[in-house]
């Protein structure tokens, strides 16, 4: 009877012991991933750069955008002004906290669109141009331990907690070192891959890392595909005006 | 054959119970198949009509171009990532077209869709058609009935909303729109990015005749649905690659990509300049040629919709535009009213394959239970065969005793199943059956179908009852030959 008991006690405790260490394992997965998202923002300081889409679309072929970023985290602001093509020239984005408008220079109007649309027709989404929210967007539905090419790895599953993201679903390949997202799948509500994304160059800007090279991949429509490369960064600050519709109106002039 | 026609009926009328089971299932059988197909032909015949006589003409002709194709844009995977191809040379086709004596009328169009939005707020969408009023007006002179306001000046611009579209939109604001009212149209084109258009309401209108699809066309003038759509005269230069961009293009592998990774920190150059209020407002360069670029490409139509006089020119028509575009090398093409009409018309022929599915299952079902009862019926008369069997008939005498009586059967049961199907038919027309729901509208293709009986409906269904009578007599048949005439008269005592 003494050997019963004994035995129970050492399952028990085994069962508790494991417990606590998948807590813990939780617990280190939601480091990473508030860290992912403390490390994408530019708290304190503005941010420009030059963003150059590649965009591939087995249908129209190959297209060349270049976007002028200008962000501003405190109060989740960004403009995008579309340089190139020269169609396109004037149009922006311009994000005003929870409002995302769209302006047309060619009838000068503005219009409220969201941060889970498409930009332009490419394979990345306006919510891919400001700072990440992982850890707030998503809980975590399990991980797994792998390689990723030469890196360590973590595989994390997550779901989002509400529908103000582009996807339900998504997994990310974190660097277990430097905690660098390398990979993204992001999934339909029926668990269906919609888009991969590749980011397999970043820099450190501060206490900042974002990365300068991206790579979003249409799981649906097979060839098409869009690259994002990052050029003339600065942490310069941005005059407040620049984040306002007369902004984009007056510099369309 | 006299003979066997004096046994078969004789049998008929002394089995009458069994005549009757059978008789029944048959009469049923061949009553729901006429009143089915009739209805079904009757659906089918209403939406090619309403179609080609509202919407589509008999065919339309397009760029050339893959994947489903209709008048509503792109009806597949690759809807939102592909535009609509424009009719190359279309003058020179709209000239052969007005050459042909069979061609009745012609009307071009322009189809996009668009978010409609009015201040802050997002309020719905609407699939666009970009008219020219007097050239849709001449082609399509019945199918739109104005409720408000009218169509926009010649000339001027302005969108004709449709009804539903309409009351959806004045659910989400609280108030009725009317005519002189502006909105915004926001559309995403895969060549031109975003766009955005507000316009005035010149009326509000609904189609005569519509389905769910329908209800969500606006008709719009044609130089706001080409902005929106971005028809525009600039196009893009083809992209000059550095070879850095030309890194990663085709098919990639993750793998691959992080295995030949020895850092993932690349050196960046940060800009440090401070920049003054002219950089600033500077920005954007040259507007002047994105200003001409973005001027409306006048010429630019994505579907002409061609009517014919007679359908029975249709492969005429067709062939003679296919040799058209091939002579003159043009990347064009013709495409039928159904493949115009897209996805609701299709569905209306989809659910008549459907309920052909479910016949033929009747039809099984039907010959296993005649079959059974046939089976009865021959061997309590199995005394009776072996007595004709050794008095000499020959085999083949008694099989076409078995089928003549199944078909015999067959035949009176098919003439009443028909006959009622008519009676239910032509109480049905003259009734007329309204569409309760949405799904019903697009099985009837439209608010009420009045179905008519169909020659093909009841020509089928005698193939149908003849080979159901041949085959379910085939088994019994084969257990009265199995059996040695002796044996058979003596399982009669």
């Amino acid at each position: 009877m003494k050997k019963v008991h004994f035995l129970a006690a050492v399952l028990l405790c085994i069962l508790a012991m494991s417990l606590v260490a998948q807590a813990q394992d939780l617990r280190h997965i939601e480091e990473i991933l508030d860290n992912l998202d403390a490390q994408s923002r530019f708290d304190g300081s503005d941010f420009s750069a030059v963003l150059t889409m590649i965009v591939e679309d087995l249908e129209q072929g190959i297209e060349k955008m270049v976007v002028r970023q200008f962000r501003r985290d405190d109060g989740e602001r960004f403009l995008l002004l579309i340089q190139e093509p020269v169609t396109q020239r004037g149009q922006g984005y311009l994000l005003e906290g929870d409002n995302l408008w769209f302006y047309d220079p060619s009838s000068r109007q503005f219009a409220h669109t969201s941060l889970k649309e498409t930009f332009q027709g490419s394979d990345a989404r306006n919510a891919d141009f400001g700072s990440s929210s992982y850890s707030s967007s998503y809980e975590i539905e399990g991980y797994l331990e792998g390689t990723l090419g030469s890196f360590e790895v973590y595989i994390i599953d997550l779901k989002a907690v509400d529908d103000t993201v582009p996807f339900p679903y998504v997994k990310l390949w974190v660097t277990k070192d430097s905690n660098l997202v390398l990979k993204t799948e992001e999934y339909s509500l029926t668990y269906r891959l919609m888009r991969t994304g590749l980011f397999p160059k970043y820099t450190k800007v501060g206490n900042v890392v974002i990365p300068v090279q991206m790579v979003f991949i249409d799981e649906l429509i097979e060839g098409n595909k869009t690259q994002i490369s990052v050029s003339e960064i600065s942490t310069n600050d941005i005059p407040d005006h620049v984040f306002t519709k007369a902004y984009i109106e007056r510099v369309n002039r | 054959m006299r003979i066997l026609l004096t046994i078969a009926w004789r049998n008929i009328r002394e089995h009458k119970v069994k005549t009757a089971i059978i008789g029944l299932i048959m009469i049923i059988g061949i009553m729901v198949l006429v009143v089915g197909n009739s209805f079904m032909d009757s659906a089918a015949a209403g939406i090619e009509r309403y179609y080609i006589q509202n919407y589509t003409g008999h065919f339309m002709i397009t760029g050339r171009t893959r994947g489903q194709l209709t008048l509503f844009g792109y009806q597949d995977m690759t809807a939102m990532e592909r535009a609509v191809p424009r009719i190359p040379q279309y003058a020179e086709i709209v000239e052969f077209a007005r050459s042909l004596p069979y061609v009745e009328s012609i009307n071009p169009q322009v189809s996009t869709t668009a978010m409609i939005s009015r201040g802050d707020n997002m309020l719905g969408v609407s699939q666009l058609f970009g008219i020219v009023p007097d050239q849709y007006q001449k082609m399509f002179p019945d199918n739109v009935e104005i409720l408000e306001g009218g169509f926009w000046e010649p000339g001027s611009q302005g969108v004709l909303l449709n009804k539903t579209v309409a009351e959806h939109l004045e659910r989400r604001i609280g108030f009725a729109l009317e005519p002189g009212d502006k909105i915004l149209f926001t559309s995403a084109s895969t060549i031109s990015g975003m766009r955005i258009r507000e316009v005035e309401i010149s009326g509000i209108f609904q189609f005569k005749q519509s389905n769910v699809q329908l209800d969500m066309v606006s008709l719009m003038d044609i130089s706001n649905v080409r902005a929106l759509s971005g028809m525009v005269v600039g196009h893009s230069e083809p992209a000059e690659l550095t070879e850095e961009e030309q890194v990663l293009l085709g098919d990639i592998d993750a793998d691959s990509i992080f295995d030949s990774l020895d850092s993932l920190f690349a050196p960046v150059e940060t800009e440090e300049d401070t920049l003054d209020e002219e950089y600033w407002l500077s920005l954007l360069g040259d507007t002047e040629s994105r200003d001409l670029s973005n001027v409306e490409d006048t010429g630019a139509w994505q579907y002409l919709l061609v009517r014919l006089t007679d359908e029975k020119y249709l492969r005429q028509a067709q062939s003679d535009f296919a040799n058209f575009f091939s002579e003159q090398n043009l990347a064009a093409e013709t495409r039928d009213w159904l493949q115009a009409a897209g996805a609701m018309a299709g569905l209306s022929y989809g659910i008549k394959s459907i309920f052909n599915g479910v016949v033929l299952i009747i039809a099984v079902v039907a010959i296993i239970i005649i079959m059974n009862t046939l089976v009865i019926s021959v061997t309590e008369r199995m005394g009776e065969i072996g007595t004709m069997r050794a008095i000499g008939a020959q085999k083949s005498f008694v099989r076409k005793m078995v089928t003549l009586e199944t078909l015999l059967l067959s035949g009176t049961a098919g003439t009443i199943g028909v006959l009622l199907g008519a009676l239910i038919l032509f109480i049905l027309n003259r009734v007329g059956l309204e569409a309760s729901n949405m799904f019903f509208e697009i099985i009837y293709g439209g608010p009420v179908l009045r179905p008519e009986l169909s020659l093909s409906s009841v020509l089928t269904s005698f193939v149908v009852i003849i080979i159901v009578g041949i085959v379910s007599s085939t088994y019994p048949a084969r257990i009265v030959m199995k059996t040695s005439p002796l044996k058979a008269m003596e399982s009669s005592r």
